[in-house]
């Protein structure tokens, strides 16, 4: 599927068009516009509460937006286009990592590219679940969701718990998939996970874009994310 | 021919209805011979000999014992005889079907269970047969298979790795049946329990519907677990209500399963009570259904069953009485719980609706 949406002319591209989604009363994302294209892989920098959570879960459909459109090429976005890792997990402890992967393979048998993801990232697939870590589990899932053969890949905080060495693997993983004409999409809170490989970085605050960069040094982005804090800082140094 | 031993039958005959023990022997062999993977039965049988001689030996000498004091009665045409034979082909084409490392992914690293496991799960419609032709002989059976099952644990069989590509079925049967596989290496021991005594117990009606009750309770409660996350929900790539029934069906089908050897050997020592044990049976089934739509109907992201949900699955289990409730109760907790999974399953109704 995505090999012959590489074969197109124009870059398979994911259009949020004045997006807004409401949380009961709260606006959290207000008129958002934004387009990811495959090829690329797109960080979403905001801090905690900006709406990054949020703004996935309307992107994947779990949360219904009150105003806007979301489409991929053009049409709205259908079931099975998007791979999604949730920040939250919940996976079957009883089970082994080869097992969970097989239950995300729907050819029946786990990729290559999967076992080389695991192995990079130092998943042993032949133990339960239960016995991994907070971090292993998120590689785990991480390496499951990528075997999704859809071609938006939205990964919510994929370096959250994740060490060093893990991290760098990861970052390679995200270029890989890209690389295979998907759109990849993620979020962080931390600039340092961001600028060293991502090819464009969207500032995302209080719900609305702020602007969406290419590979920016942490100092810039720091600047941009920190305008209000600075102010708030200086209060509390002259109180 | 029920009831076992008759002191006025020949000698032979007494000797034959007594010996459950060669005739479950001979068929041991026989299924392992054919789950070894070898181009023909002599090679197979090499291969066990230079693997496993000691439990070679004594299965070996308990079918020799059982063969001889059989043959008088050969040449006899009985239901019971034919019956069993229909269970050792069963036996000999599940057995065939299925590797042993399947097994050994499911029950775990185990050896000792494995086997045990591997010759109860297979045996159990014939060790059925033989409480019914043979009571006594039935202990005798029970033990035998445990024993011939332990000798060669040392030597069972080694997880490999398959490379080969599990069919669609499979990877079905997998999704719907997770909770029996995680549940299955958690606590095996309650349904392996409940099933034997269910068998050997079935000539006290109270010990079989006891077992068929806490056979299901055990299983309906390996679904009560807080693993199953929507990312899981959303690989399925199914509507709410198809993945909610393809769990409902994988689940009660592997259900009766378990229930039908204590059923049949109930119904086949009590036919005056069949009814009572087939309602018994359906109740157990309309419960297990009742309990897994009750998950999904208080399904939580993360959370397990929630004590109200409990309580809920209980009323309906109790309303089987009346046909006309029980089904209302199925349909509600099913419209409830397809509401409440559906945005899991399916993010396409959120998005059009919102789109329109």
């Amino acid at each position: 599927m995505i090999d012959d949406q590489r074969r197109g002319t124009a870059p398979l591209c994911l259009t949020l068009d004045d997006l807004s989604v409401h949380l009961g009363e709260r606006v959290v994302i207000r008129d958002c516009v934004q387009r990811f294209c495959a090829g690329a892989v797109h960080g979403v920098l905001g801090q905690n509460g900006a709406g990054k959570t949020t703004l996935f879960d309307a992107i994947f459909g779990l949360l219904a937006h009150s105003a806007g459109t979301i489409t991929l090429d053009g049409r709205p976005l259908v079931a099975g286009d998007v791979a999604y890792l949730p920040s939250e997990l919940r996976l079957y402890d009883g089970i082994t990592g080869e097992e969970l992967l097989l239950l995300f393979a729907m050819s029946g048998r786990i990729s290559e590219a999967a076992r080389q993801y695991a192995e990079a990232l130092e998943v042993p697939l032949n133990a339960l679940i239960e016995t991994h870590s907070f971090g292993t589990r998120r590689k785990l899932a991480l390496v499951a969701v990528s075997m999704l053969d859809r071609p938006v890949l939205l990964l919510d905080e994929p370096f959250e718990a994740l060490d060093v060495v893990s991290r760098r693997v990861v970052r390679h993983i995200l270029k890989a998939e890209a690389e295979r004409g998907r759109i990849v999409i993620y979020s962080a809170h931390e600039l340092e996970a961001l600028p060293t490989f991502s090819d464009w970085i969207s500032l995302l605050r209080d719900g609305r874009f702020i602007g969406e960069f290419p590979t920016q040094s942490i100092a810039e982005l720091e600047a941009l994310l920190t305008t209000d804090v600075d102010a708030r800082l200086l209060a509390f140094r002259t109180r | 021919m029920r009831g076992g031993t008759d002191v006025h039958a020949p000698a032979s005959d007494r000797v034959y209805s007594d010996n459950g023990i060669g005739q479950v022997s001979a068929l041991v062999l026989s299924v392992r011979i054919w789950s070894v993977r070898a181009v023909s039965a002599r090679r197979a049988c090499a291969r066990i000999v230079r693997e496993e001689p000691v439990w070679f030996a004594v299965v070996c000498a308990l079918s020799l014992i059982g063969i001889a004091s059989g043959v008088p009665r050969l040449v006899v045409p009985g239901g019971a005889r034919v019956a069993v034979g229909v269970a050792a082909l069963l036996a000999y084409l599940l057995e065939a079907t299925r590797p042993d490392e399947r097994l050994l992914a499911v029950v775990g690293a185990n050896r000792v269970l494995v086997r045990l496991v591997d010759a109860f799960l297979w045996l159990s419609p014939l060790l059925a047969l033989l409480v019914v032709r043979a009571p006594q002989g039935a202990l005798g059976a029970v033990l035998a298979i445990a024993g011939i099952s332990f000798l060669p644990a040392r030597r069972g069989p080694v997880a490999v790795r398959s490379s080969r590509a599990h069919s669609q079925w499979s990877r079905l049967l997998s999704l719907g049946a997770t909770e029996w596989v995680a549940g299955l290496r958690r606590t095996p021991w309650v349904i392996a329990a409940s099933m034997v005594a269910g068998v050997l117990g079935s000539a006290q009606p109270i010990v079989a519907i006891a077992s068929l009750a806490v056979g299901t309770l055990s299983v309906t409660a390996y679904h009560w677990t807080p693993s199953e996350g929507w990312l899981l929900i959303h690989v399925g790539r199914r509507r709410a209500r198809a993945y909610i029934w393809h769990k409902v069906g994988t689940s009660c089908g592997l259900l009766v399963l378990c229930l039908a050897p204590i059923l049949v050997s109930a119904v086949v020592r009590s036919p005056s009570l069949a009814p009572v044990f087939g309602l018994s049976a359906l109740a157990c089934i309309h419960a297990h259904a009742c309990g897994i739509l009750c998950k999904y109907a208080t399904y939580e992201e993360g959370a397990p069953l929630s004590p109200g949900g409990t309580l809920i699955w209980l009323l309906v289990s109790a309303m089987i009485a009346l046909p006309p409730s029980s089904f209302m109760a199925l349909y509600l907790l099913e419209r409830r719980a397809e509401a409440r999974l559906a945005p899991f399953c399916d993010p396409v109704p959120a998005v059009r609706k919102a789109i329109a």
